[in-house]
């Protein structure tokens, strides 16, 4: 379990100017778990990460891996990365070119008195969960990216620690291998029940890979939860946008009633769960692939209604784009079902679906 | 002493401040001690020849020595301002750094664009033939020159009357002191100003003749315009270099009496026919020439700062475009020949000549007969070459190794050090300060210093060796800097993370993938130590000449075959330096 409370942390700019980059960060991440920090560049998801390893000193807070406190301000506690037991897996991997596979790995294992033999085993070892058993003797240059990756993966593991952390390790790989290593890091995560905490850019990866997810934006968690809860239910604005494609129209709430704030817009009138207080002005919010088009509308929803000014097909499906005056809203449906551009088309959103921040 | 335990007292403080400085809690206990120790260093290094030229400029008088005077006068400025012939004299210096600094910069801009941006014959024997000069010490090379362009019998005077005009060249002069300088410059700026070309990106050219404009306006508002920051930083820096320089202008303005500023300090405290030295004048000039060296390094160092951040190094099809010279490329070819002539093949061939006659006569088949190694002989019998050369190898290995220690330690602690970052830029400010310091008033300062104190180095080697570490630190320092910035951070963290101290990370990690920079560095610190004249004229005595000083001795008594066959002999001492290097360095990529 690691457990970090209001930390918080400023450094001086060029022209000396102080400049806060984390403005009281807490969160708790239950032993065994993936832990995922996603935000927007400069939101302090790295510098969180560099906190938590040691690599940047702050100037208030708390970190604790279990029982072991590693930071306090209060208790001018601030342990060294080298004496915190950590395993890292770093942006750029951090590959020791001077050294070879072997020598990279065993690293963390050499000068405590292991000998030679087990350090040599546990490489091998090490190598093996990460599928590199034959590289084990090639000098560091000569490996390609994904090769890079599961070395440091492998450096950062081989002494067992409880906590790992990692700085958007996949993306410097191509697409199609970004995929592979988010599934084997998640097998491997599971099977080695180690800690991870994990910072990316990238919501498809945050979503696919982590148990809570975190938004972070200036400094600041925004939101914190499971990945389908924060896809579906988001709580702030900021993690609606952020976490995949959003429509938000403008409107206005008439009333509530029990299944939530009755609220008229450009399109048409929609049902929708509001977000805080929401009276009067507020933007009405669903996912493309939320809404139905057509034939399945159904009156007790809520329906819009707008003409179609453009099509674009994704393949297994398409994005219809409905405008209404200078509003515009895409909505997602099954390639099959498209209408034709200059339609008039008719769509509902179900009430849990759909939500209404203040404006 | 009043001033040394005020001086001590403010390192004390900054001491406080270091050790005070973890952001938190106590890390590790080793860095501070780390920290203090390089920045107390970096301190006593920048600021002891500074205060002690203060000082003494305020103390000393005519026949006075610095710190058995009492009370503070001014009297010193009073004599050098009141004086006219301070502002022929540096007028002269003026006239001296511009002129040099401009035909160098020329020269080499002329070589650095035809051998990479023109399809130029022989590009490859252009290149190491600009750049021979290098291994040739500035006092070699103005002696050489002696031998070529003296009124009575140089080589190319008498070559000129010989072709029956009556124009006689005189090196003797300020045009020729420009003249050898420059050809110096030339030499030495030529790489800074290559690489320039070389980050010229071709597509920008390109870009610039598919948007519709003509070879001209592209030279005009696309490559000028880029390459302007690097030329005006080599400028600045040759500006400077020109303007403390004592080999040339003090070996050939010695017997034409034509003094420059840093000369001036020299004879001031070197009086010809061995009258008393005038510290008073000696320490006032030398804080002229530092306060006017202090202004032009802050243009160069903001410059080059400039420079980094304008310059993306896009090395990506560089030299691919090569500009077709047609009708033009025999005419530039010989152009390029006449001055490879000039500058290198001309003054090496009159130094080899020299050394192997004992009386000088021209060189001709005829005179192949006079031709013997008597001069060489002369060197070990006579001069004692074993002591010298002994000397030279311990200040050269031991001030290198020390500079480059500190050097890299100090780039280290500047950019990675767990302390404030006011704290590192200030350590910066320090490691780079000597460079506004000229060699020769290091030299005079460290005179100053170890006449008065107590420990008996002076007249040892010893002190030569630590005004060669305050000389070159800040270059070093520099240049490992640029070493370590190519180390990621993320390869030292890394480290950490896998449970590494300081030590170990240093050790393991920053150590292994800084060698080639390290060995470069040693061999730039050698060589330079090896070809520096000022310092060591400054600090030596009979029993503890170098190779620079003793050419110079040799050359002043009137022992010009000695000069130039020790001369010689340190030009083969500096090849096999590089030469060894270059052997290292590929040695040790190959491993």
């Amino acid at each position: 379990m690691i457990t970090a409370s209001d930390i918080e942390k400023r450094v001086e700019n060029e022209r000396g100017q102080a400049v806060q980059i984390l403005r009281g960060v807490s969160f708790e991440v239950p032993a065994g778990t993936i832990f995922t920090m996603l935000g927007p560049s400069g939101s302090g998801k790295t510098t969180t990460l560099r906190c938590l390893a040691g690599l940047e000193t702050m100037q208030r807070g708390e970190i604790k891996f279990g029982e072991r406190t590693v930071f306090s301000s209060a208790r001018r506690i601030n342990l060294p990365p080298d004496q915190r037991r950590i395993g890292m897996v770093f942006q750029s991997y951090a590959i020791w070119p001077h050294m070879s596979v072997a020598e990279n790995v065993r690293y963390p294992l050499d000068g405590r008195g292991i000998s030679l033999n087990e350090r040599m085993e546990r490489t091998r070892r090490g190598l093996a969960q990460v599928g590199l058993a034959d590289l084990i003797d090639r000098p560091a240059p000569y490996l390609s990216g994904g090769q890079q990756q599961r070395v440091a993966l492998a450096r950062a593991l081989i002494d067992e620690p409880e906590v790992l952390l990692l700085d958007e390790p996949l993306s410097n790989l191509d697409a199609h291998l970004r995929e592979q290593m988010r599934r084997e890091l998640k097998s491997l995560q599971k099977r080695l029940g180690v800690t991870m905490v994990y910072v990316t850019h990238d919501q498809e990866e945050a979503l696919a890979l982590s148990d809570i997810v975190a938004v972070m934006r200036d400094g600041r968690i925004v939101e914190m939860g499971a990945p389908r809860d924060l896809y579906d239910q988001p709580q702030q604005r900021f993690t609606a946008e952020f976490l995949g494609l959003a429509n938000f129209i403008p409107g206005s709430v008439e009333r509530a009633d029990q299944r939530g704030v009755i609220v008229e817009s450009v399109f048409g009138r929609f049902v929708a769960q509001p977000r805080g207080d929401v009276t009067g002005p507020c933007e009405l919010f669903f996912r493309p692939h939320a809404a139905r088009l057509n034939a399945e509308v159904s009156e007790t929803l809520g329906v819009g209604e707008g003409k179609v000014t453009e099509l674009s097909f994704l393949g297994e499906t398409t994005d219809v784009f409905i405008a209404n005056g200078e509003h515009a809203v895409r909505i997602r449906v099954p390639a099959a079902q498209a209408p034709a551009v200059g339609e008039t088309v008719r769509f509902s959103v179900d009430p849990a679906d759909a939500a209404a921040f203040a404006r | 002493m009043r001033c040394e335990r005020c001086l001590a007292s403010e390192l004390g403080v900054m001491v406080a401040t270091i050790l005070a400085s973890e952001e938190t809690a106590p890390r590790r206990s080793l860095m501070p001690v780390l920290f203090g120790g390089v920045f107390v260093l970096l301190a006593i290094i920048a600021l002891v020849p500074l205060i002690t030229l203060l000082y003494a400029s305020v103390t000393a008088g005519e026949n006075v020595l610095p710190f058995e005077a009492h009370g503070v006068t001014l009297s010193n400025y009073v004599r050098t301002f009141l004086d006219p012939s301070l502002y022929k004299m540096l007028a002269l210096t003026a006239a001296f750094a511009v002129g040099s600094t401009a035909l160098g910069i020329s020269i080499a801009i002329f070589f650095a664009w035809m051998i990479e941006r023109t399809d130029v014959r022989w590009r490859t024997f252009f290149f190491v033939a600009i750049i021979t000069p290098m291994a040739i010490p500035n006092m070699i090379y103005a002696l050489a020159w002696t031998q070529l362009l003296n009124p009575n019998n140089g080589l190319i005077n008498d070559a000129i009357r010989g072709l029956g005009l009556d124009v006689t060249f005189d090196v003797f002069t300020l045009p020729g002191m420009i003249f050898v300088q420059g050809l110096a410059i030339s030499s030495h700026s030529f790489l800074l100003i290559a690489a320039a070309f070389r980050t010229l990106d071709p597509t920008w050219e390109e870009q610039s003749a598919i948007a519709g404009k003509g070879r001209f306006e592209t030279v005009r508002r696309v490559v000028l315009p880029a390459l302007k920051p690097a030329l005006l930083a080599a400028v600045i820096f040759f500006l400077v270099v020109a303007m403390e320089t004592f080999d040339i202008p003090g070996t050939l303005g010695m017997t034409s009496h034509i003094n420059l500023l840093s000369t001036q300090i020299f004879w001031a405290t070197h009086p010809e026919g061995g009258g008393l030295p005038d510290y008073g004048i000696a320490s006032t000039l030398s804080v002229i020439l530092v306060a006017a060296a202090l202004i032009l390094i802050s243009f160069y160092q903001r410059q080059v700062r400039h420079t980094a951040r304008f310059v993306t190094i896009t090395a990506k099809g560089y030299g691919t475009r090569r500009i077709a010279l047609g009708e033009w490329r025999t005419p530039i070819f010989v152009l390029a020949l006449v001055i490879i002539l000039f500058a290198s093949v001309l003054p090496i061939f009159m130094l080899i000549w020299r050394s192997l006659i004992s009386f000088y006569v021209p060189p001709s088949l005829e005179a192949l007969g006079n031709v013997s190694l008597a001069a060489y002989g002369s060197l070990f019998e006579n001069f004692d070459l074993a002591g010298v050369s002994a000397n030279t190898a311990t200040v050269t290995l031991v001030a290198g190794i020390v500079t480059v220690a500190i050097a890299s330690l100090a780039a280290w602690l500047i950019l990675r050090a767990p302390v404030s970052a006011s704290l590192r830029r200030q350590m910066q400010t320090l490691a780079f300060l000597p460079q506004s310091v000229p060699s020769i008033v290091i030299g005079f300062s460290l005179v100053l210093v170890f006449i008065s104190a107590p420990v008996a180095i002076y007249g040892t080697v010893w002190i030569i060796a630590a005004g060669m570490v305050i000389k070159y630190v800040a270059y070093s320092t520099g240049m490992m800097s640029a070493a370590q910035i190519q180390v990621a951070r993320e390869l030292e963290e890394a480290s950490s993370i896998a449970g590494a101290g300081f030590t170990r990370t240093y050790r393991r990690i920053v150590l292994p993938l800084l060698a080639p920079a390290l060995i470069n560095c040693l061999l730039w610190v050698m060589i330079h130590i090896v070809r520096d004249l000022s310092i060591a004229l400054m600090l030596y005595t009979p029993d503890s000449e170098v190779l620079a000083t003793k050419v110079w001795t040799l050359w002043e008594n009137g022992s010009v075959p000695e000069a130039a066959a020790l001369g010689v002999l340190t030009v083969l001492v500096l090849a096999t330096l590089l030469g060894a290097g270059r052997l290292a360095l590929t040695m040790w990529r190959r491993a």
